[in-house]
């Protein structure tokens, strides 16, 4: 029989094409739930303008978000092989780098949460805040610049979706992730997941519907921007064709069509609108198929990218 | 729902990536019509027991009745091979005793194990304790099975079905289920409304929905459907059983923990051996039983004994596969053993003509064709130097092997069926 042995197995010949884990796909999710968070906290403080009547959920929503993204950066933290060395990502700004974009916006949105939870926070949280007196006095100057507040944490939010995508998408060798629509789709997937989550936050029956419909309208994006990725694939270059192949039939194809796209975009953007038209009541179930589906793109985008390198999916030592 | 997509996923119709796909569909259609018939509610299931609404009941059978009508029109218009499906075996006194349990806990939680997660996706707290009890009661009866596993395992009548154990055709079978279910539906609705007029002129109000008014369209489209499945079954049933014997109704053969139904396989050719291998595409074990020289062995073979081969077998110490190749030096002495091996409920060939057959047609080259050959005679030259080379290592263009013969085993053993 004959049997042909390509022995790659020596050390540092190959390059490493594996390198991002579970702790990548955490931090692009919680991430993108945070920009979708910032987004709708401001769009919801510009409707309520001078009334400063804003839902329950979005109260919770600010109090949330410097929570989630610390545990994200956190994961991003773990995947530093030299943990020491993080403050180093702040004596420098490339502009060119979107690894050095991207820990400046994330150093840059912490103020503006916590400027956030000094305003909107639920009353029982906000009031153990403001007694301390620099915090009273934050809050009262963020106070007068409620509006600026919203418009910021609108154009954040929109800038550290986008980013997410990005940070993916500015390696040219991996073919998978080299797409333009890979920020608008993370961006869709953030806002869609953030609109999950207030509508799983919410009681009141009008504020909930008014996510519910904010969530159709974000997965229906998400769907269509996924048809984008495809396209802009199927129509690239060689590579970027045989990269999109592990979603058609290849490797990755059961994980992104059920997980991604049935279980987290299609089910429940027709459970949701279903629900919409009173036709269904949907448990909390729905919202968290629509979170479960965050998670699960960012995973599968970042596992099947690093896969569609050299050799497909298949393992570089061991393939013959 | 069983574990695979049957038939088209036997039929190699899909990749596995395509049929988890599908089966996804599957599950959330199957959850979706269950939380809209209503069984995603406990109240619904239980209102059975007290007469109130049998809604349920009426799903369940027109379920069944369907799936069933499909079964037989389809195998009997020959769309499916009834052959393949696989049935749980069945443990008769083991069985009733299980049901009964298991009915018991529907009354007590108004759940099975399928409406328990539709109903916990629909936001119900009470299903997802009973949810949290199907794992709590596999583990007391695994603890339990060493006092449990005699009893559990007595009285297997194999793989029963109703037409091989009445010995009757299908399609009278069929037929009588479908009458069965008619009755009940309207022994059914006329308890429901018996029940319901108890209440007429108290203050306590009727339970279960309110009476249903009857679309005189719906109704007759429902009549018709009837009808035409009943008519269905008949012609096309009596069409199946005109080809088979009832006992082979839903009838699975093959490798089993219980039971041992081997079989042997028609003997296979050096050639074709030489192309499943090549294609690699069914899982086979070579067994060489010669004790001397082992000149000219199949590539991959492994060496056991004619003396140790049955005992082997059946301490299971064979690898596992989907059919056992037995080889020899001449291919006679490995006639004899098949048998054994096939007693031990494993599907066993053997190579014809044994090492010496494979030898000359694999081993040594093809003579090339002379003088007036036809076009089939230049591919069997093709065919055969390309396997040739691949099996010597010689150098030569791509392989063009024909299409390896297919042996024909059963499907592994899945798990599943029941309700849930």
């Amino acid at each position: 029989m004959t049997e042909t042995l390509v022995l790659r197995t020596n050390e540092g010949i190959d390059p490493q094409l594996h390198i991002w884990g579970w702790d990548v796909a955490g931090y692009l999710f919680l991430g993108g739930l945070v920009a979708g968070l910032l987004f709708f906290i401001g769009l919801h403080m510009r409707r309520s303008g001078a009334r400063r009547a804003l839902p329950t959920s979005v109260r919770w929503g600010a109090v949330a978000a410097p929570l989630l993204l610390g545990a994200g950066m956190f994961l991003l933290f773990l995947d530093l092989d030299l943990k020491l060395h993080v403050w180093r990502f702040y004596t420098a700004f490339r502009w060119t780098s979107p690894m050095s974009w991207g820990s400046w916006i994330l150093l840059l949105v912490f103020p503006l949460m916590l400027v956030q939870v000094l305003l909107i926070a639920p009353e029982s949280i906000r009031s153990l805040l403001v007694r301390a007196a620099p915090a009273s006095w934050a809050a009262s100057m963020a106070e007068r610049g409620w509006n600026v507040v919203a418009s910021l944490s609108i154009l954040t939010g929109v800038a550290l979706g986008i980013y997410t995508g990005i940070l993916l998408g500015a390696s040219v060798a991996r073919p998978l992730w080299s797409s333009a629509a890979l920020g608008p789709l993370f961006l869709a997937s953030g806002i869609s997941g953030a609109a999950a989550l207030l509508a799983l936050l919410e009681r009141d029956h009008a504020a909930r519907a008014w996510f519910t419909r904010a969530d159709v309208w974000a997965l229906g994006a998400e769907l269509a921007l996924i048809g984008a990725f495809f396209v802009g694939h199927a129509t690239s270059t060689r590579c970027h064709i045989e990269a999109i192949q592990l979603f058609l039939g290849g490797a990755y194809t059961a994980p992104f069509w059920g997980l991604v796209v049935v279980v987290g975009v299609a089910a429940p953007l027709l459970l949701e609108w279903l629900e919409l038209r009173g036709r269904v009541v949907v448990s909390a179930a729905v919202p968290v198929l629509v979170l479960v589906g965050g998670l699960a793109l960012r995973y599968v985008i970042v596992a099947a990218g690093q896969a569609a390198g050299v050799g497909g999916d298949a393992p570089l030592n061991t393939f013959f | 729902m069983s574990g695979s997509l049957f038939p088209l996923y036997t039929s190699g119709a899909f990749g596995d990536e395509i049929v988890l796909f599908i089966q996804l569909l599957v599950g959330i259609g199957f959850g979706f019509a269950l939380e809209r018939s209503g069984f995603a509610r406990s109240e619904n299931l239980v209102s059975i027991f007290y007469g109130r609404d049998f809604r349920v009941m009426r799903v369940m059978f027109t379920a069944i009745l369907t799936a069933m009508a499909g079964l037989v029109m389809l195998s009997g218009a020959g769309l499916m091979d009834m052959g393949l499906l696989y049935l749980n075996e069945t443990f008769l006194w083991a069985q009733l005793v299980g049901g009964l349990v298991l009915g018991a806990g529907f009354v007590v939680s108004g759940y099975c194990p399928g409406t328990s997660l539709a109903g916990a996706a629909s936001g119900r707290i009470d299903a997802l304790f009973v949810i949290a009890g199907v794992p709590l009661g596999s583990w007391i009866y695994a603890e339990l099975y060493p006092l449990l596993g005699a009893f559990a395992n007595s009285a297997s009548m194999g793989t029963a079905s109703l037409p091989s154990w009445l010995g009757a055709p299908v399609w009278v079978v069929a037929v009588g289920v479908f009458l069965f279910a008619g009755g009940a539906f309207l022994a059914v609705g006329r308890i429901e409304r018996w029940v319901r007029r108890r209440f007429v002129g108290t203050e306590v109000p009727a339970p279960g929905p309110a009476p249903i008014r009857i679309n005189p369209l719906k109704s007759a489209t429902h009549h018709l459907l009837f009808a035409a499945g009943l008519i269905g079954v008949v012609v096309l049933g009596a069409a199946y059983s005109a080809r088979t014997v009832p006992a082979d109704w839903g009838r699975y053969v093959g490798p089993d923990e219980h039971e041992h139904e081997g079989k042997v396989l028609p003997p296979l050719g050096a050639i074709e051996l030489a192309r499943i291998l090549v294609e690699g595409s069914q899982e086979i074990a070579i067994i060489d039983i010669r004790e001397g020289s082992k000149e000219a062995s199949v590539p991959g073979s492994i060496f056991v004994s004619a003396g140790d081969l049955t005992e082997r077998a059946a301490a299971h110490e064979l690898p596992h596969v989907d059919a056992y190749v037995l080889v020899s030096g001449d291919g006679e002495r490995v006639r004899e053993l098949a048998p054994s091996l096939a007693a031990h409920g494993l599907y066993a060939t053997w190579l014809d003509g044994g090492t010496r057959a494979w030898k000359k047609a694999i081993l040594s080259p093809p003579r090339t064709p002379e003088g007036g050959v036809t076009k089939d005679q230049v591919a069997l030259y093709e065919e055969r130097a390309s396997i040739h080379a691949y099996f010597t290592d010689a150098k030569t263009a791509p392989l063009k092997v024909k299409a390896s013969p297919v042996l024909k085993v059963a499907p592994k053993k899945r798990k599943g069926g029941g309700c849930s």
